[in-house]
C-alpha cells in the first residue's frame, strides 16, 4: 500500500508560558479544524500537567485523525487501485479477449469487495460462454459438415437413383414399346397364321395329288419294270439259243477244217475232198458270222433292256421314294396344320397376354415416372439441405472465428 | 533325206576308178563308219519287218525284199550291243558278203564318198571304239572313217549266235 | 522240212494258218493230226512262239508216238499255197536264232508266216520245261 505521506515533521512549538503554551494548541486546533493534521504540539515544552493533557490529546487528535485520514487515504487508495485493476481488467478482456484468470484482486473494502465479486463473475460468466460458444460453434461446424457431406451425398445418390430411375424409365418406355410391338406382332402372327393355315391346306390339297401322281407313276414304273423283265428273259432265251447255233457252227468249221487238212494231206488225191470241206468251211463260217451278228444284236438289246431296266428301277426307286418322301411331307403338313393351329391359339393367347402385359407395363412406367419425379425432387431437397448445410458451416466458422478470439485457458 | 556327199562330184565315176576307194559311209554310235562300196548292193526304205522268236539282239528280223527273203542286222548291236530304234520306213543298206546277202541297219545313212589309196591308215592300236570289226581308218575332209571289215562282222555275227 | 528258194515245185503245199501270241503262222499240214478245240488236260502253252491269249484250237501232232497239242488262239483255216512261197530262213537267221521250232517263211497276202515246225517246236518245250522243272 502506497503511502502517501501527506504528514511534515510537526514542529514542535516551544511553548513559552501557559498563554503561549495555550496558544500552541490554539494553533494546532485551528490547523486541525483547517483539516491541517499536521502540527503537534511539543508536549514536552509543556509544563502544565492539565495542559500537557490537553496537548497530549490534542496530539493524540491529530495523529488519529492523521492517522484516520493515512487510513482513509489508504483505503481510497485501495480502492482506486482496486477500481483500477479491475478496469483494466476488463479493458483487458475488451481488448485482448483474456478470459483466462479472475481480476486477481482481494478487497475487504465492503463497497469494493462486491463489486470485483461481481466483475470476477462477469469474467467467469463471460468465459464460460466463450467456452461453450467456442465448443458449440465446434459442434456446429462439425455437424454441418457432416450434414453437407451427407446432404452431397445423399444428392450424389439422388442423382444415381434419379439417373437410375431415369435409365429405368427409359428401360420401361422401350419394354412398353417393344410389348406393343409384341403386341402388334401377335396379332400379325395370328392373322399370318391364318393364312398359313389356309396356304396349308391348299398345300395339302396339291400334296395329294401329287400323292395320286406318283402312285401312278410307281403303277406304270411297275409294269414297266415287268415288262422290262420279261423282254430281259426272252432275249435271254434267244441268247442260249444262239448260243447253240454257234456250238453248232463251231463244230461244223471244226469239221471241215479237219476235212481240209486230210484233204491235204491226201495232195492231189484229197483235191476234191479239200474243195468240199473248204465249201463247208465256208458255210459254217457264214452261220458263225451270223450268229455272231445275233450275238451282237443281243449284246446291243441286252444292253439297251439292262440300261432301261436300270432306269425303271431308278423311276421305281424315286418313285418309291418320292412317295415316301410325299408321305412324310403329308405328315409334316399335317403336323404343321396343328401346329399353326396352335400357333393361331397361342397367338391369340400372346395378344391378350400382351394387351394385358402392356397395361401393366404402362403402370410400370407410369409409377416409374412418378418415383423419377420424387427422386427429381428429393434431389432438389437434397440439393438444398446441401446447400443450406454450406452456409451453416459459414456460420459456424464465423462463430468459431469470434470465440478464437477469446483466450480461454 | 540325206544328200550323198561325196569327194568327187560323180559317185559312179569314183567307183569305177581304180586311184580311188569307194566306201559307203553311214553314222553309228554318234561316229563315221564305213564299209566297201562294192558290197552294198542298195539302200531302201524297210518295209514291214517280221520278228523273229528267240532271236539274238542284233537280229530285228526279217523281210521281204522283191521275193527275197533278207535278215535285218543292228550294226549298233554288233559292235556296241546299243540298240538302234528302228523306225518304219527308215533306210536299210543291202550288202553282201561272200554268200552272205542281209540288210543293216545304222542311225543314218550317209552315202558314197571316194578316198584316194593313201588316205587309208591301219586302225591304231589304241582305238577308243570297237577295233575287232575295223578294216582300216580312212581319212577324209570331214574327219576320220572307221572302216568295218563286213565278212568278220558277219562270221562274228554267226559265231555270236550259236554260242548264245 | 526245209524247201529251197529256187526249187519249183509245181504243187502246192498244205498250211495250217493260226494266230498265237498276236502274230500270224503256218505249219505244214501234214504234221498236224488233227485240229480240236474245248481244251482237255495237257495243251502245251508255253514255247518260243509266246502264249495264246485265249486258246480257242488246238493243234494236235503226234511226237514219239503221243499225240501233243499246243494251244492256239484261231485256226485261220488250211490252205493250199505254191511251194515258192515257202522259204527258209536266211542263214544268218537260222544259224543265230536259238530255237528249232522255226522252219522257215511263207509268203502270204504280203506277209511273212512263221513257218513253224511243230514237233520240234512241241519237243524243245518239253525239254525246256524239263530242264527248267
Amino acid at each position: 500500500m502506497r503511502k502517501t505521506s501527506a504528514t511534515k515533521e510537526p514542529s514542535r512549538a516551544k511553548a513559552r508560558t501557559d498563554a503561549g503554551q495555550a496558544e500552541a494548541i490554539f494553533r494546532v486546533l485551528e490547523k486541525l479544524a483547517t483539516g491541517d493534521y499536521g502540527e503537534r504540539i511539543d508536549v514536552e515544552a509543556i509544563d502544565s500537567p492539565h495542559i500537557k493533557k490537553i496537548a497530549t490529546l490534542v496530539n493524540a487528535v491529530a495523529e488519529h485523525a492523521t492517522e484516520q485520514i493515512r487510513t482513509a487515504q489508504e483505503r481510497n487508495q485501495n480502492l482506486r487501485n482496486g477500481v483500477q485493476e479491475a478496469l483494466d481488467a476488463i479493458l483487458r478482456v475488451v481488448n485482448q479477449g483474456e478470459l483466462s484468470g479472475s481480476t486477481g484482486i482481494r478487497s475487504d473494502n465492503p463497497i469494493l469487495e462486491p463489486m470485483i465479486r461481481g466483475i470476477d463473475q462477469l469474467l467467469e460468466t463471460l468465459r464460460a460462454f466463450t467456452l461453450e460458444m467456442g465448443e458449440a460453434s465446434l459442434q456446429i461446424s462439425a455437424s454441418s459438415a457432416e450434414v453437407l457431406a451427407a446432404a452431397t451425398q445423399h444428392e450424389s445418390s439422388m442423382t444415381h437413383q434419379a439417373s437410375a430411375v431415369h435409365e429405368t424409365t427409359a428401360t420401361m418406355a422401350e419394354l412398353k414399346s417393344a410389348a406393343g410391338n409384341i403386341a402388334d406382332n401377335a396379332r400379325t402372327v395370328a392373322a399370318v397364321a391364318e393364312q398359313t393355315v389356309v396356304a396349308a391346306r391348299a398345300g395339302e390339297a396339291a400334296l395329294r395329288s401329287l400323292f395320286q401322281a406318283i402312285a401312278t407313276i410307281s403303277q406304270d414304273a411297275e409294269a414297266i419294270h415287268e415288262a422290262m423283265e420279261r423282254l430281259s428273259r426272252r432275249v435271254e432265251r434267244i441268247g442260249s439259243v444262239v448260243e447253240v447255233i454257234d456250238e453248232i457252227a463251231d463244230r461244223s468249221d471244226l469239221l471241215a477244217l479237219n476235212a481240209a487238212l486230210e484233204g491235204a494231206k491226201a495232195g492231189e488225191a484229197g483235191r476234191g475232198f479239200s474243195i468240199v470241206a473248204a465249201e463247208m468251211r465256208r458255210l459254217a463260217e457264214n452261220v458263225l458270222a451270223s450268229t455272231q451278228e445275233i450275238k451282237t444284236l443281243i449284246g446291243e438289246i441286252r444292253e439297251a433292256t439292262d440300261e432301261t431296266a436300270r432306269a425303271t428301277e431308278r423311276n421305281r426307286a424315286s418313285a418309291k421314294e418320292g412317295e415316301e418322301q410325299a408321305n412324310q411331307a403329308m405328315q409334316s403338313v399335317q403336323a404343321i396344320l396343328t401346329g399353326i393351329e396352335e400357333t393361331s391359339d397361342a397367338a391369340r393367347v400372346i395378344h391378350l397376354a400382351t394387351q394385358q402385359q402392356r397395361s401393366a407395363t404402362e403402370q410400370v412406367v407410369q409409377s416409374m415416372t412418378d418415383l423419377e419425379a420424387a427422386t427429381r425432387q428429393a434431389q432438389q431437397g437434397a440439393a438444398q439441405a446441401a446447400g443450406a448445410a454450406a452456409e451453416l458451416a459459414k456460420l459456424a466458422d464465423r462463430l468459431s472465428s469470434l470465440a478464437r478470439r477469446f483466450r480461454v485457458s | 533325206m540325206r544328200e550323198l556327199r561325196h569327194e568327187t562330184s560323180d559317185p559312179w565315176e569314183a567307183l569305177g576308178s581304180p586311184d580311188q576307194v569307194a566306201l559307203f559311209v553311214f553314222r553309228l554310235l554318234g561316229e563315221r563308219y564305213a564299209v566297201h562300196a562294192h558290197l552294198v548292193h542298195e539302200v531302201i526304205r524297210a518295209g514291214a519287218l517280221t520278228r523273229l522268236p528267240a532271236a539274238p539282239a542284233f537280229l530285228l528280223g526279217v523281210f521281204n525284199h522283191r521275193g527275197e527273203i533278207l535278215a535285218v542286222l543292228d550294226l549298233a548291236q554288233l559292235l556296241a550291243e546299243e540298240n538302234t530304234s528302228l523306225a518304219q520306213g527308215a533306210r536299210v543298206a543291202i550288202v553282201q558278203s561272200g554268200p552272205w546277202k542281209l540288210a543293216l541297219v545304222a542311225e543314218a545313212l550317209e552315202g558314197l564318198v571316194s578316198v584316194p589309196p593313201t588316205a587309208l591308215e591301219p586302225p591304231p592300236t589304241s582305238w577308243p571304239g570297237p577295233s575287232e570289226f575295223l578294216e582300216c581308218v580312212a581319212q577324209t575332209k570331214d574327219g576320220p572313217l572307221s572302216v568295218l571289215d563286213l565278212p568278220r562282222l558277219i562270221e562274228v555275227a554267226r559265231a555270236r549266235g550259236t554260242s548264245a | 522240212m526245209i524247201f529251197g528258194p529256187r526249187e519249183v515245185r509245181a504243187n502246192e503245199r498244205g498250211i495250217v494258218v493260226f494266230d498265237l501270241g498276236g502274230r500270224r503262222h503256218a505249219v505244214e499240214a501234214g504234221t498236224v493230226e488233227r485240229i480240236v478245240t474245248r481244251e482237255e488236260d495237257g495243251w502245251i502253252r508255253s514255247t518260243v512262239l509266246g502264249r495264246p491269249e485265249h486258246a480257242r484250237r488246238g493243234l494236235v501232232t503226234t511226237l514219239d508216238g503221243r499225240p501233243r497239242t499246243l494251244a492256239v488262239d484261231e485256226v485261220l483255216g488250211v490252205e493250199r499255197v505254191p511251194a515258192d512261197s515257202i522259204a527258209p530262213l536266211p542263214e544268218v537267221a537260222r544259224l543265230t536264232l536259238r530255237t528249232r521250232g522255226i522252219a522257215g517263211l511263207v509268203a502270204r497276202d504280203d506277209e511273212l508266216l512263221l513257218l513253224v515246225d511243230l514237233p520240234e517246236l512241241i519237243r524243245e518245250s518239253e525239254e525246256e520245261s524239263t530242264s527248267d522243272a
